[in-house]
């Protein structure tokens, strides 16, 4: 596997790893919530599991869908309105968890706002007024002028940063040592991102990988019907 | 195999071949597999088509669990992993249950399964899997499976579930497994999803609606038993 990690950083490219982005990331735990509510989530070791366990998963999917997206908001000439619509259909086949889904376009959605603000001209109408969360994401790191590697890479790292503070909230962990475990799983996102921009060059979305984190498929549901929460997923 | 409706409502099956270690019997019960030789074992690649016409119905079932076991391609030389493939290819309002015994996958051992399902509208599936690490006090080996299923050449299902010893850091956490041994999974669609049922939240099961149209069960457990009868206990909510 060859390196696909570039040295060209932009300041438009760190607004989308900025957790003050306004599109609504800090309202989802990511599953966490329900995992602490549960007790399966109760201190330190617990919850690298738990990041571990969603950057495999979750997280590497995410990076290799973010990764895709950016490529076709790349391709020249634009991807045909039904190239966005496969990859959606795509995307949702590969979230079991209507929990998920509906998360995951509330925050694609969110982030859409940001983008067409950003770039009134260059969004694809094609992506329709609620796309996945990865694929805005992926589109706005390629708006960015950012690659495939680094929307994978931001999309990684948001899988397990973005819970990881949630987590840091609910139990009060001290946010040093939380910051510590994400610093530790630094060269884990780092490969996820890698094999993900890898799997996302692929020639058609129905190829992307699929992995999948059964518990948080379990946590999504029971989160949704629970009826006291500070997360809305 | 394959089959085809027949006349008053029954289906014939006009084609069934198989070997060792993977045999196909047929039953009153519909189609058996048997495991007609040890295994499977590491090194094995397994494959098996079924294909069912237009108003065929057909279910499939085991007699026993499928027990994977290390192989070994010389004396003290550990084998690859032991495949199985599965296409399964339904006509218009077909109907194919799918309802082995649990796959046990031994310490040591390595197991991928790829099934891949494409059925025409209106074609009713009952697709359930339990995969069980390790004989009872064993740690167990690790498997992969993997579904890709479309509907009228519409995605429906792309899941990959990677356990055991071998699969990535986390995946018994409380992302993953969240340290249950059995994991069962059980897809439904069509006529065999028309209703949503209502099933208590327990931690360790969910019954999720595919955007798609379909219904996925997954119930996380430590016995097989259990696992089996919560996914059970949501088809009989149905019929």
């Amino acid at each position: 596997m060859g390196t696909v990690a570039d040295s060209r950083v932009t300041a438009n490219l760190l607004l989308f790893a900025d957790s003050r982005l306004p599109a609504g990331g800090h309202a989802h735990s990511g599953g966490v919530e329900r995992a602490v509510a549960a007790g399966a989530v109760r201190d330190m070791p617990t919850l690298e599991g738990f990041l571990r366990g969603r950057l495999a998963t979750a997280g590497a999917q995410s990076a290799a869908i973010a990764a895709y997206a950016c490529r076709s908001a790349n391709d020249d000439p634009a991807p045909a309105f039904t190239c966005w619509h496969l990859l959606d259909a795509e995307v949702s086949a590969r979230m079991s968890s209507p929990a998920q889904r509906s998360a995951s376009r509330a925050q694609g959605r969110a982030l859409l706002r940001v983008l067409v603000a950003c770039w009134p001209d260059s969004v694809p109408v094609g992506l329709g007024d609620r796309p996945h969360h990865a694929v805005a994401l992926g589109v706005g790191v390629g708006l960015a002028g950012g690659s495939p590697y680094a929307a994978a890479l931001v999309a990684a790292s948001a899988s397990v940063s973005s819970p990881a503070s949630a987590a840091l909230r609910l139990m009060g962990f001290n946010p040093v040592e939380v910051t510590a475990l994400i610093a530790d799983l630094a060269e884990d996102i780092d490969r996820c991102a890698e094999a993900a921009t890898h799997a996302s060059d692929t020639g058609g979305p129905e190829l992307l990988p699929s992995p999948t984190g059964l518990m948080l498929d379990v946590l999504a549901e029971d989160h949704a019907r629970s009826e006291v929460k500070l997360f809305a997923s | 195999m394959s089959a085809v409706a027949a006349d008053a409502g029954r289906t014939r099956l006009d084609r069934l071949r198989s070997e060792a270690p993977l045999v196909l019997r047929p039953s009153p019960r519909g189609v058996m597999l048997v495991a007609g030789a040890g295994g499977p074992l590491g090194g094995d690649d397994l494959h098996l088509d079924v294909d069912l016409g237009a108003d065929a119905r057909l279910d499939v079932a085991s007699v026993a669990a499928t027990i994977v076991q290390r192989g070994f391609s010389a004396p003290g030389r550990p084998s690859g992993p032991a495949r199985f493939s599965i296409r399964a290819d339904l006509g218009e309002d077909a109907s194919l249950r799918w309802e082995p015994e649990p796959i046990v996958v031994c310490s040591g051992a390595t197991l991928q399964v790829h099934t891949s399902v494409r059925c025409a509208r209106g074609a009713a599936l009952v697709w359930r899997e339990i995969l069980v690490l390790g004989r009872l006090g064993e740690t167990g080996g690790t498997a992969s499976l993997t579904m890709v299923v479309d509907v009228a050449d519409r995605p429906v299902l792309r899941q990959t579930i990677w356990v055991g010893a071998a699969a990535p850091t986390g995946w018994d956490g409380a992302a993953g497994s969240g340290g249950h041994r059995v994991i069962g999974s059980m897809l439904l669609l069509g006529a065999a999803a028309d209703a949503l049922p209502r099933v208590e939240p327990d931690g360790a099961t969910a019954v999720l609606t595919l955007e798609a149209g379909g219904l996925l069960v997954t119930a996380l457990g430590d016995t097989s038993l259990n696992v089996r009868r919560r996914l059970d206990a949501v088809r009989s909510l149905r019929s």
